[in-house]
């Protein structure tokens, strides 16, 4: 490209044309995270149900914590992306503030629990499914895909199901690991092969 | 009628504010892939615009490699905007 003067045509083509460039960027998205996440904590869910089944103990939910070792794995990542578009901007911002409503759970969690003496983590499985499923319904809305936007309802009946046993007297038992590895299932590895499957086909 | 920004009438640095429009921020290589531009000139229309205030440049190390990222300033995306105003008066598109 020069850097010659146009006719007014031109310049309005030329701005066409380079509109489009970005458009066709803005529909590169490959949905990798919301694999990864979603294959990850489906792999701890039947490992931490098996484990749990057949030793009887229930410490083996700690097990879980290896959902934040991508997240850690993350902040050290070198490489930065060629183009940043808004939608990539808002959908960072909207995983920022629902990482930081799991860690504060999370420290909360262990600061309440350290005041009454008993710290229980099993709150963190609902809260976790409804945290992650209010941001792929977010992401889904940003890029105007119903499979990621109505997909976590499914996890949200899981949560409520989990945080209505515990009301009824009920606690953690070793069914709500295979609740929670269906519904990242549902709602980011199902939505995620879908759209990239809609992606390649056009 | 009014005349054209002299600083956008031009086909690498319309493209480059053009690109920049749509998107929060690029990097050198991401712009010169999609302008189809030399290094060279590339880099010196940056300057250009940068120097107008049209663009943001920020430098810096990632890894070991540098990585020029740009963005499109609040003055930059006023001046495509009456640039295109223009336009349309020329073309008796308003």
């Amino acid at each position: 490209m020069k850097t010659n003067e146009l006719t007014e045509k031109e310049s309005i083509e030329l701005i066409s044309k380079m509109i489009e460039k970005t458009r066709n960027e803005m529909n590169g998205e490959d949905f990798n995270l919301f694999l990864a996440y979603g294959y990850a904590a489906t792999a701890t869910s039947i490992a931490v149900w098996l484990l749990t089944h057949f030793t009887g103990d229930s410490m083996w939910c700690f097990g879980w914590f290896a959902m934040f070792i991508p997240y850690i794995l993350s902040f050290f990542k070198k490489e930065k992306p060629e183009v940043v578009t808004y939608m990539d901007r808002m959908m960072d911002s909207v995983w920022k503030v629902i990482g930081s409503m799991f860690g504060i759970s999370l420290i909360i969690i262990i600061v309440a629990g350290s005041i009454s003496g008993i710290i229980d983590f099993s709150m963190m499985m609902p809260l976790s499914i409804i945290y992650a499923g209010i941001g792929t319904s977010i992401t889904g809305l940003i890029i105007n895909e119903k499979w990621f936007v109505w997909t976590p309802l499914a996890g949200l009946a899981a949560a409520i199901w989990m945080i209505t046993c515990g009301w009824a007297g009920g606690s953690y038992d070793n069914s709500w690991n295979l609740l929670f590895g269906a519904s990242f299932l549902i709602y980011m590895v199902l939505p995620a092969h879908i759209v990239r499957h809609k992606i390649r086909r056009s | 009628m009014k005349e054209l920004d002299p600083l956008l009438h031009s086909q690498l640095r319309l493209a480059i504010v053009s690109l920049l429009l749509s998107v929060e921020e690029a990097d050198f290589v991401w712009l010169k892939e999609k302008t189809e531009a030399t290094s060279g000139n590339l880099s010196v229309q940056l300057d250009k615009l940068s120097e107008a205030g049209y663009i943001s440049v920020r430098k810096e190390i990632i890894g070991k490699k540098p990585r020029t990222a740009c963005s499109l300033t609040r003055k930059g995306r006023d001046a495509l905007d009456e640039y295109v105003r223009t336009l349309k008066e020329y073309l008796h598109m308003e």
